[in-house]
């Protein structure tokens, strides 16, 4: 059956609910009544449904091609974003990285010249101070100084049997460190000495003594500088007696005075003495003339030293005037009273404190 | 860009007024990030986003479509507002069908089916390609935008609804003969 043109008015009105109650209810009836109708109505409807879904679905792909572009457009972005986000923290981490191997190795490289110059400083020490003391030695016997009378005045005075007044083997303490110098302050050593103390604030008591060692060694400048001097290196005769203990002046004081010792009388000058000093100056030393003491305070009450290229730094001392004795082929410094021994060390190290009385006697 | 991406209300109801089918695409980016918050804040998924986009798009685009259609808001506004109702509906939908007893679920299935008489879409598709491109419009714009006859004369330049009720009784006549040339009644009525 063909449907009308008012059937399919009748068809699009029931469709869309467009009729009264009772248009329906004729409508419905006639349905019922009338299969062609019924089958026209039906395929009407199949047709109508189908348009309307084929509509849709065409309106739909659309959208979905927005929403593809979207998706794919915030994923293509967003794993463009975290590609070049991971790109830029790898590029962090290497540098980083690398940065810090740098370090480690500058660090290490730098300790193994500075041990290396110090050896070799040694060794040019050994050689000057070694002429130097032959030349010093020919020249002071007929030449000495008013120091250096002084000096073999009271050497000779021990030699002759004064033995309870070992203290006066010794110069005066202030004679014996005559560049004693103050280094200036620096402002970044000031900042970076108060970051130290936030950081200090910030540890815990539980702070290795590893753990500071590598801190140190990464920022000496961090801790507070108290003072840096040169201080001459006294030089015990391991050979002599007891009481022929004789102490030299460094080479350098000794070249220095040297000069200006000419034209003056020797004759006080004791052949004991001419004799220990001889003694002395045969035995090579392998430490330089003068070493420069640099006194920090120690952040976390830890007491050690570095010794690198003729240069001691040393925490946690309680007096900021010290003396320095080679014995024995053996660096010794006197602090407060006690006496530690000093050996090369690029990296902050404990004290040793010398508990040999046979040392402390001959270093009293 | 910029410019192509930001529309005006008046640009957009005149886009879809006209047919561009492209302004859809508009409405899909300038509405997805509230729509987005609004499901997922409810309850949704991101899923539900897309389905509740497209189906808010599709009631905007029959509303706006018709003559009557008058805009008194913001038309963000109101499509919030459309999305809202239809998230709210479905919400309702999915609480009912979780209390509802399994044996009505599948009582009212077995009557929903009985009663659903559809053509399969691909057949649909064919008979509408070899309708005409105006029959296709016609038929279109009466039964899924919902345009009266003045509305479809006035964007097809019909001289006057006459025309499109002729035209169109004539299409359905010839969808219905296509029909007929190659499938039969149980095509339909499954």
């Amino acid at each position: 059956m063909n449907a009308t043109k008012d059937d399919i008015e009748k068809f699009d009105a029931y469709l869309e609910g467009n009729q009264t109650a009772e248009e329906k209810l004729l409508f419905e009836s006639a349905l019922l009544n009338n299969p062609e109708l019924n089958d026209s109505f039906e395929l009407h409807r199949a047709l109508v449904n189908g348009i309307v879904e084929e509509r849709e679905t065409h309106l739909r792909s659309i959208l979905k091609e927005q929403r593809s572009a979207t998706f794919i457009g915030s994923n293509t972005w967003s794993k463009k974003f975290t590609m070049v986000a991971a790109a830029i923290m790898l590029l962090g981490i290497s540098v980083l990285f690398i940065s810090y191997l740098k370090k480690t190795d500058s660090i290490n490289t730098l300790a193994k010249n500075k041990v290396e110059e110090t050896n070799d400083d040694y060794n040019e020490a050994e050689i000057s101070t070694d002429s130097n003391s032959i030349n010093s030695s020919d020249a002071t016997p007929a030449m000495g100084s008013k120091d250096e009378l002084n000096i073999d005045e009271e050497t000779r005075e021990i030699t002759q049997g004064n033995e309870a007044e070992d203290h006066s083997l010794f110069f005066d303490e202030a004679d014996v460190q005559p560049s004693i110098s103050l280094a200036p302050k620096r402002l970044d050593d000031i900042s970076e000495s108060n970051k130290y103390e936030n950081k200090e604030k910030a540890t815990s008591s539980s702070v290795s003594k590893d753990d500071f060692r590598l801190l140190e060694t990464e920022s000496i400048s961090a801790d507070k500088l108290l003072k840096s001097a040169n201080t001459a290196v006294r030089f015990i005769d391991t050979s002599a007696k007891q009481m022929d203990i004789v102490i030299v002046e460094s080479a350098s004081r000794k070249k220095d005075k040297a000069s200006s010792e000419y034209g003056k009388s020797g004759a006080d000058v004791s052949d004991s003495s001419a004799l220990a000093r001889q003694r002395a100056d045969v035995k090579k030393s392998n430490f330089p003339a003068q070493i420069n003491i640099t006194y920090f305070k120690s952040p976390l009450n830890y007491k050690g030293y570095s010794f690198v290229n003729n240069k001691i730094s040393v925490y946690g001392l309680k007096d900021t005037t010290s003396i320095l004795y080679t014995f024995g082929e053996q660096l010794y410094l006197k602090n407060a009273g006690i006496i530690y021994h000093i050996k090369p060390s690029p990296v902050f190290t404990d004290y040793i404190v010398i508990k040999e009385k046979a040392i402390i006697e001959r270093l009293k | 860009m910029w410019l192509w991406y930001q529309k005006s209300d008046t640009e957009v109801i005149d886009l879809i007024r006209q047919g561009d089918e492209e302004v859809l695409k508009v409405l899909y980016r300038q509405n997805y990030s509230m729509v987005r918050k609004y499901v997922i804040e409810n309850k949704g998924t991101l899923q539900d986003v897309d389905d509740l986009l497209q189906d808010g798009i599709i009631a905007l685009w029959k509303n706006v479509s018709k003559r009557e259609f008058r805009l008194e808001a913001k038309l963000s506004t109101y499509f919030f507002a459309i999305t809202k109702n239809l998230w709210l509906k479905q919400l309702r939908k999915v609480k009912k069908m979780d209390v509802t007893d399994t044996h009505k679920m599948a009582a009212n299935n077995a009557v929903d089916n009985n009663t659903i008489h559809k053509i399969d879409l691909k057949i649909i598709k064919n008979l509408l390609s070899e309708l005409g491109e105006t029959c296709h419009s016609i038929l279109a714009l009466f039964y899924f935008d919902g345009l009266d006859n003045q509305s479809i004369a006035e964007r097809l330049d019909f001289s006057n609804t006459d025309v499109v009720k002729a035209k169109k009784y004539q299409c359905l006549k010839k969808l219905k003969v296509l029909f007929y040339q190659k499938y039969s009644k149980e095509d339909f009525l499954s």
